[in-house]
């Protein structure tokens, strides 16, 4: 749940971020011709291009027979999906093409509809548009009990190289195949960290099941989840003149996910079916230093993960911690560091001796995921870098980004902030916790 | 002298009153003055209250023809013309794409002769003729008929509720606009201070282009996810 400071509304967007998309960048965003060229080039797997038409010649001289169904007619600068055609395969006959809900179509009807596209019948305000034939990806098949018709998509907004929000939207009867949320698709919110659903949208309103198989949206695992935020941070990369950039993905079975849109004025209902603000999101990572594209998913998985604690603990019951608790941190494969760690509800990150990093080798580039300036007690600018960190406490493994601050003067090495607390209950006991506290408890702990 | 006349209004206040003696009607000229008004007030619907507003222009376009034609018969042929375009357009979606497959602009003239023929029809009815004869020209209904060929295109690509929304807020902003610029006390107060009218209009704009908070509709749409 959000704060309304935190979401984000039309003027805001329009004032703050859309002005971040220049407009070379929408020119290469607008045209899906032309985001197949780039993301191309960039190494990003696209649906393979089978023809382009800007005449009727072309459109006439082209090898319709030589098609073997499976592909997708469109027109370059559609908006919401108008004016697509999905062919299935072959017709009994030559020249006859069977659509998606089976019904028969013939060459001749092709050649129709790419002349109402060449008219300008699905572009905006009537300007005449080219055509293009695609690869049609088929539907990945958990998705099957999840679709009435049509192909769901994953849309991801970058902003700063970093993934900060992503919903999975699934085409319903009403939105007659098509993964828009204005027609009546739902929409369901995505964890970043994991690529598991959350809650599920339709027209702004909260659904929790799909109405024609009666399937639960949430929790639904996405396949190839590191590849998406992997790509969509690439792609960005690629197009560095879109700054705030939605990015849509299919997922193939067999190619894994592949771009088939970007849109350079991302809708904002995102922000209903996550239930999370993207006001705090974008300016939570914006200037943050992105190092590789590998990084900036870093960043997002570990900035934008959801609690589901309350949910694990519905099922586990409830988990009691005391202010000093043993804990484990992880420092490589199947290794891990026994410490006493402190309990705090009043911070809000987790912090961890630097002394200890540097001993246990957590500190190489690769595991800091940004620095952050502060005023000391003292006035003066410091650095503090913030580093990723798993540790096992209470029975549960928390994987989250912790500060890394100068605890030597202190009992425990590793304090425990709320945002890693959410799910347990804290006992405050023991009431003094000093060094000679610490060093009891461990001698407890040997048996002595 | 030409920037202090400018800034006083004066020099607007002459060139209202030579264009007066050249023989423009007083009305027109209140018209060019309330037009950038009601696309105002329109705008602030817009980025205030977050109406959807399909442009500016149909409305106001409507409006004006309404003020020539006077309400109430205005009103009507509009909405009889309207019904008829969307009876049209169903008729040539079922027999000309289906059969004989005619191309979207043709499909579009064949549109656009329906509406004619429309009028044709309301001619014999007699209703026409009574209402070219007493307030207005041919122009005029042939501009309503563009008008109502654009609105109908544009509503092709929405969904229903859209489209509807469509409408109703055509007829609201229409009825403003006749409202705003038949307005007898307005009129008269953009012809008397023209200078301060212009400056008002821009501040009005101004404040309200720089507006970046929560349009009155978002505040329902994301009302599910604040705590």
């Amino acid at each position: 749940m959000a704060k309304w400071r935190d979401v984000l509304n039309i003027n805001a967007r329009n004032r703050l971020f859309l002005i971040l998309n220049s407009k070379k960048g929408r020119r290469i965003a607008n045209s899906k011709i032309l985001t197949k060229k780039v993301m191309k080039k960039a190494g990003i797997p696209v649906p393979r291009l089978y023809a382009v038409f800007k005449t009727r010649e072309q459109v006439n001289q082209f090898a319709w027979e030589k098609l073997k169904g499976n592909f997708v007619i469109k027109p370059t600068r559609g908006y919401a999906g108008e004016g697509i055609l999905m062919i299935r395969k072959r017709g009994k006959w030559a020249g006859e093409w069977l659509l998606m809900d089976g019904s028969k179509v013939s060459t001749a009807d092709l050649k129709f509809h790419i002349g109402d596209i060449f008219a300008g019948r699905y572009s905006l305000k009537d300007l005449p548009d080219k055509a293009f034939i695609e690869e049609r990806i088929k539907i990945h098949p958990i998705f099957k009990k999840y679709v009435y018709q049509g192909t769901p998509d994953i849309r991801v907004i970058v902003f700063n190289n970093i993934p900060v929000m992503a919903m999975l939207r699934l085409p319903t009867a009403e939105s007659k195949g098509r993964a828009n949320l204005h027609q009546g698709a739902i929409g369901a919110g995505i964890d970043l960290a994991t690529g598991i659903t959350t809650y599920g949208v339709r027209h702004n309103r909260a659904v929790k099941y799909i109405p024609h198989s009666g399937r639960k949206i949430n929790g639904l695992k996405l396949p190839f989840w590191d590849e998406v935020l992997l790509f969509s941070v690439k792609a960005q990369e690629a197009v560095p003149r879109l700054g705030y950039l939605g990015i849509d993905f299919f997922l193939s079975q067999e190619k894994g996910p592949v771009i088939v849109e970007l849109n350079a004025k991302p809708g904002l209902s995102i922000q209903i079916c996550n239930r999370d603000g993207l006001f705090r999101r974008l300016t939570r990572v914006q200037g943050l230093e992105v190092r590789s594209p590998e990084h900036g998913v870093r960043i997002a998985k570990n900035l934008f993960a959801e609690r589901f604690a309350d949910r694990v603990m519905a099922e586990k019951g409830i988990k009691t911690l005391k202010v000093l608790e043993p804990a484990k941190i992880k420092i490589g494969k199947k290794k891990w560091h026994e410490v006493f760690a402190k309990i705090d509800t009043g911070a809000f990150r987790s912090s961890i001796d630097r002394q200890l990093v540097a001993e246990l080798g957590l500190s190489v580039k690769k595991n800091v995921l940004y620095s952050r300036h502060y005023r000391s007690s003292m006035g003066k600018r410091r650095e503090r870098k913030i580093i990723e960190l798993t540790f096992r406490i209470g029975g549960r493994r928390i994987k989250t980004a912790v500060n890394v601050v100068d605890r030597s003067h202190l009992s425990t090495p590793l304090l425990i902030g709320r945002r890693d607390l959410a799910g347990f209950l804290i006992k405050p006991e023991p009431i003094t916790t000093g060094k000679s506290e610490v060093k009891s408890l461990q001698m407890e702990k040997r048996g002595e | 002298m030409f920037f202090e006349s400018f800034f006083t209004g004066q020099f607007f206040r002459e060139a209202i009153a030579k264009a007066i003696e050249a023989g423009i009607p007083v009305s027109s000229l209140a018209y060019l003055l309330l037009l950038p008004l009601l696309t105002s007030m329109i705008a602030a619907a817009r980025h205030l209250f977050g109406l959807t507003t399909y442009g500016t222009f149909i409305p106001a376009i409507i409006s004006l023809i309404w003020l020539k034609l006077g309400l109430m018969p205005g009103f009507f042929l509009t909405v009889i013309l309207f019904f008829w375009a969307r009876f049209s357009q169903w008729l040539i979606k079922k027999t000309m794409i289906r059969r004989f497959k005619i191309d979207y602009l043709p499909r579009m003239a064949i549109f656009l002769l329906f509406l004619s023929l429309g009028l044709l029809v309301f001619s014999l009815a007699g209703y026409l003729n009574w209402l070219l004869a007493e307030q207005a020209n041919i122009f005029i209904l042939l501009v309503l008929v563009l008008v109502i060929q654009n609105l109908i295109e544009i509503q092709i690509t929405l969904t229903a509720k859209e489209a509807r929304s469509l409408v109703l807020e055509t007829a609201f902003f229409a009825l403003l606009g006749y409202g705003l610029l038949g307005w007898g006390f307005l009129q008269n107060f953009v012809l008397a201070w023209p200078g301060l009218s212009i400056i008002l209009i821009l501040v009005f704009n101004i404040v309200v282009g720089r507006y970046v908070g929560f349009r009155l509709l978002e505040r329902y749409r994301f009302r599910s996810i604040i705590d």
